[in-house]
């Protein structure tokens, strides 16, 4: 008989409000997922939802993962199929018994997979981690610690021009609490007053300047376009936050060159036949009279899928030799498509043998992060 | 002198919060139960209850002991838990830990009935855990070594890092279901060489006498110098197919340190505690919801439970038990089987029942007409419960009848020509269907691997065989785990299992997979 003096079983309960086990594993598994995808970064890389967001937009895109198991010694996956048991009646050899996973015998739990979110930023973070401007070597003014005034040092009094409302009601409630035990907002007396006033700030400089070329011409297609947008996106996002104040020409191209705005070079038409020589002439042109080797560090970046008027191939190869004799840091050629490797690219591997000239193919989707990671490499890792 | 203490403080409070008024009415259901319990025969641990919040409970189901060690694959476990019971998808009623005491789980937004309808199931639990066989051996201190574990482990962490810790947790656990359940405690490295030494030389005894006792497997002693040749001094190791590969790799792993050998041991021992669990998952449920069943039913006849209480017990019972058109549901199978045998052994078949059964030899039980609690069935079914696991319980029980009971039938998946798939019935013969559920509880499941050789090439490296049984290995799992056996082998690991390319029996090829901590070479055995 149950004995309620001497219990054999009870009813109780305990404070469980400082257990965060769970809790604490459950986040060492988030962490572990966005570690995973740095595996997937690649496919990732060339994302439509992502390369067309706004490089600081503070949205999150949702990338699907594959949760993360521990693997094990299992069975393949046979015929799906097992027991089943009927609710009302049964059911007949060549019965439907209904679409849908099964968990008989012999079946394995499917792969979960669930979307994990991560802001652009994030993601972006994870990709530039490896990135960084290769060749990079002190110009003529080597880190100028340039003089650069921010508007961050909040002071007592001065000019009313730069008060901060904010703070001054705050430091104005501050008061009053103190004097009269009430935080409320009034008889505001210069006392209060808190401006924003100037502080000199020094800031290193790097004084480069990458030149992102593309080729425009109508043999560009979605792809290749896609790609260069893609590739741009990258860049140009890496380049704002790894090197804030390096400045970007952008110069579009088919059979003549025009430097164009960073909106226009994203969303420029396609048109005419190619010439690649005229974009090596504008950087020449750009580098001789604005960006000097000898004051800047100087990257120039070309996309084309190398459908190029044959004898216009030499001249670029002479332009291109004469950037790297003007001492430009790297030389980038990116040629995207599906066909085979083109003669420019091949011109230019048979004919310039500096190291700093850096040739490469996209053939995929997948090969962005790649080719970005090769471009975008410490010089001394390069072969 | 306690109790009289007890009451007068009682006495004097003037006020109880509704938790504690909860509490009373669930500890004098308890009671209520208990008897009932009692007088059916059940013969449970000491069962503690204690309620506890949602978000504890799905913890707890995610770890299956309170205080285990932490690990990223519980974090996952927890996660998918909760979303679903956020979701409204499923929750966790009932968590009972294998100990003596017994510790079991109330949610604590459960309405009262709810939860005396959980009590009556966990108290078939707690007889099961007492009175089955599998986990007579099982320990009973489990919470509290598990609490030890987690210790143990989090000073590791301290010690080595807790990448360091994960990394090697990772490594264990990929092969934790690999164990030799009925040996619990696996001898020491030397006191284990030391006996198969000994039992080769039995085998040997008429033939040579050795000097050396460990002459190969511990290297060249000092100041041992007979002549005995390699081939008759070596012993095999292990001498037979050896499953349980954590222990092995415990003891003879080349390079392991201490620590690391304590986490095998530590999640060896949490592996062999829940292997009971796991071949006892249709009998054990369906004992729990045999049971509810009949002691919410006798509740509600002595009026302990109001008329709606009995409607929402058999609301949530019906649940429980509901019947899967592309799954088993273990509640539902253990359960209809113990009641049909209850039905058997009280000769209260039906009479197509009756003559199906005559007709295959069996003799019929009288017909018993009085309270099942005096029933012949009642002992019948305490000897079926302690003496099976799931396997033989199907082999046994399961007929004909149960199938016809329970509607049940063998499906495949089929593929159309327009790629759409769909469930189609191929079978209701119980043979078949009784077959299918044998053989998928082969081994809990899992495939059976073994150790072979760990000398092989004389070089120290581990050769492993999955022991074929017709069905093959998926090559994308092995792939990934063998790495995992190499990171605590350190040397290359090898697995001998049979290709799976081959659709019909004959065209299997028998394949090593090796893995040198690089790369994978897959080759033809024998090769």
């Amino acid at each position: 008989m149950y004995d309620k003096d001497q219990p054999i079983a009870s009813v109780s309960r305990q404070d469980w409000s400082n257990d965060r086990r769970g809790a604490r594993d459950e986040a060492r598994h988030n962490e572990k997922v966005k570690e995973s995808i740095k595996n997937n970064l690649d496919t990732i890389v060339s994302d439509g939802s992502i390369i067309t967001a706004d490089p600081n937009t503070k949205k999150t895109v949702k990338v699907p993962m594959r949760s993360i198991e521990l693997p094990r010694f299992r069975y393949g996956q046979g015929k799906g199929g097992g027991v089943g048991t009927g609710e009302g009646g049964q059911p007949q050899p060549g019965d439907s018994v209904g679409d849908g996973k099964g968990q008989g015998a012999g079946d394995q739990p499917g792969q979960e997979y669930y979307e994990a979110e991560f802001t652009i930023e994030e993601i972006q973070q994870m990709v530039f981690d490896d990135l960084e401007l290769p060749y990079i070597k002190p110009r003529e003014s080597h880190q100028i610690e340039s003089e650069e005034a921010s508007f961050d040092d909040i002071r007592k009094k001065r000019s009313t021009n730069n008060l901060d409302l904010g703070r001054t009601a705050m430091q104005n409630m501050i008061r009053n609490a103190q004097e009269y035990g009430k935080a409320e907002l009034r008889n505001i007396s210069p006392d209060d007053y808190r401006v924003r006033s100037w502080q000199e700030k020094p800031k290193p400089e790097n004084n480069a300047v990458v030149i992102a070329m593309a080729d425009i011409s109508g043999s560009m297609g979605e792809f290749e376009k896609y790609i260069t947008r893609a590739f741009c996106w990258w860049t140009v996002g890496f380049l704002r936050s790894k090197y804030p104040e390096v400045e970007i020409v952008f110069v579009a191209h088919d059979t003549e060159a025009h430097e164009v705005s960073e909106e226009q070079f994203f969303s420029r038409g396609t048109g005419g036949g190619t010439k690649c020589s005229s974009a090596n002439r504008m950087a020449l042109d750009i580098v001789k009279n604005r960006y000097p080797p000898s004051r800047f560090n100087v990257y120039p970046l070309h996309f084309s899928d190398g459908d190029n008027w044959s004898n216009d191939n030499e001249e670029c190869v002479n332009l291109v030799q004469g950037l790297l004799d003007e001492d430009v840091n790297q030389y980038a050629y990116v040629q995207i498509g599906h066909i085979g490797r083109s003669q420019l690219l091949g011109e230019y591997e048979t004919n310039i043998s500096d190291k700093r000239f850096k040739g490469l193919r996209i053939d995929d989707k997948s090969d962005v992060l790649d080719a970005l990671k090769k471009v975008f490499s410490s010089g001394e890792t390069e072969k | 002198m306690n109790h009289e203490l007890n009451s007068h403080v009682h006495h004097n409070e003037a006020y109880h919060t509704p938790e504690e008024l909860e509490e009373a009415e669930l500890e004098k259901a308890l009671s209520e139960i208990w008897d009932i319990a009692e007088e059916f025969g059940l013969d449970p641990f000491p069962t503690n209850f204690e309620i506890i919040p949602p978000n504890i409970m799905t913890e707890l189901g995610s770890y299956g002991i309170p205080n285990r060690f932490s690990h990223w694959t519980f974090g996952r476990e927890y996660r998918k838990m909760k979303t679903m019971y956020d979701w409204g998808l499923s929750k966790i009623y009932e968590l009972v830990i294998n100990s003596n005491p017994s510790q079991a789980f109330l949610l604590e937004n459960n309405p009262p009935i709810e939860n005396k309808f959980v009590m009556a199931h966990v108290l078939g639990h707690t007889d099961f855990f007492k009175n089955n066989h599998m986990f007579t051996p099982t320990r009973k201190d489990m919470p509290e070594a598990a609490a030890r574990h987690a210790d143990t482990l989090r000073a590791f962490e301290d010690r080595y890092g807790q990448l360091e810790v994960e990394e090697m947790l990772d490594d264990v656990l990929s092969i934790e279901e690999h164990i030799d359940p009925y040996l619990a405690v696996r001898p020491q490295r030397q006191e284990e060489l030391l006996m198969w030494r000994q039992e080769a030389d039995r085998q040997r005894s008429s033939e040579v006498v050795y000097e050396d006792e460990f002459d190969d497997i511990l290297g060249h002693r000092r100041g041992k110098s007979k002549k005995i040749s390699r081939a008759e001094s070596r012993i095999a190791v292990p001498p037979s197919p050896d499953r349980d590969l954590l222990g092995f790799i415990r003891n003879h792993a080349p390079y392991l340190d201490d620590w690391q050998r304590e986490v095998i041991d530590i999640v060896r021992s949490e592996s062999i505690y829940f292997y009971p669990q796991r071949r006892t998952k249709i009998m054990n449920e369906g004992w729990a919801a045999y049971w509810h069943k009949r002691i919410m039913r006798e509740m509600g006849d002595r009026d302990l439970i109001s008329d709606e209480d009995n409607e929402a017990w058999w609301l949530v019972h019906s649940s429980v038990v509901a019947p899967n058109p592309r799954s088993l549901n273990p509640y539902y199978l253990g359960m209809m089987i113990y009641e049909y045998l209850e039905d058997f052994y009280n000769g209260n078949l039906s009479e197509s029942e009756q003559a199906w059964l005559k007709k295959e030899g069996v003799t019929l039980p009288p017909k018993y007409e009085g309270p099942l609690k005096d029933s012949p069935a009642l002992a019948e079914l305490r000897e079926v419960m302690s003496n099976n696991d799931d396997q033989s319980f199907i082999r046994n029980y399961f007929d004909k009848n149960v199938a016809e009971r329970m509607n049940m039938y063998l499906y495949e998946q089929v593929t159309y020509l327009d790629g759409s798939t769909d469930n189609v019935v191929v079978s209701t013969g119980w043979k078949d269907i009784r077959d299918s559920l044998v053989s998928s509880m082969d081994n809990n499941g899992s495939p059976l691997i073994t150790v072979i050789n760990g000398d092989y090439n004389r070089a120290k490296e581990l050769y492993l065989r999955h022991e074929y049984d017709g069905q093959t290995l998926d090559p994308e799992y092995i792939e990934k785990t063998l790495p995992h056996l190499y990171n605590m082998w350190q040397r290359p690991v090898y697995l001998e299992t049979v290709d799976s390319d081959g659709e019909e029996l004959d065209d299997d090829l028998p394949i090593v997979y090796m893995y040198d901590g690089e790369k994978f070479h897959i080759e033809a055995a024998g090769s």
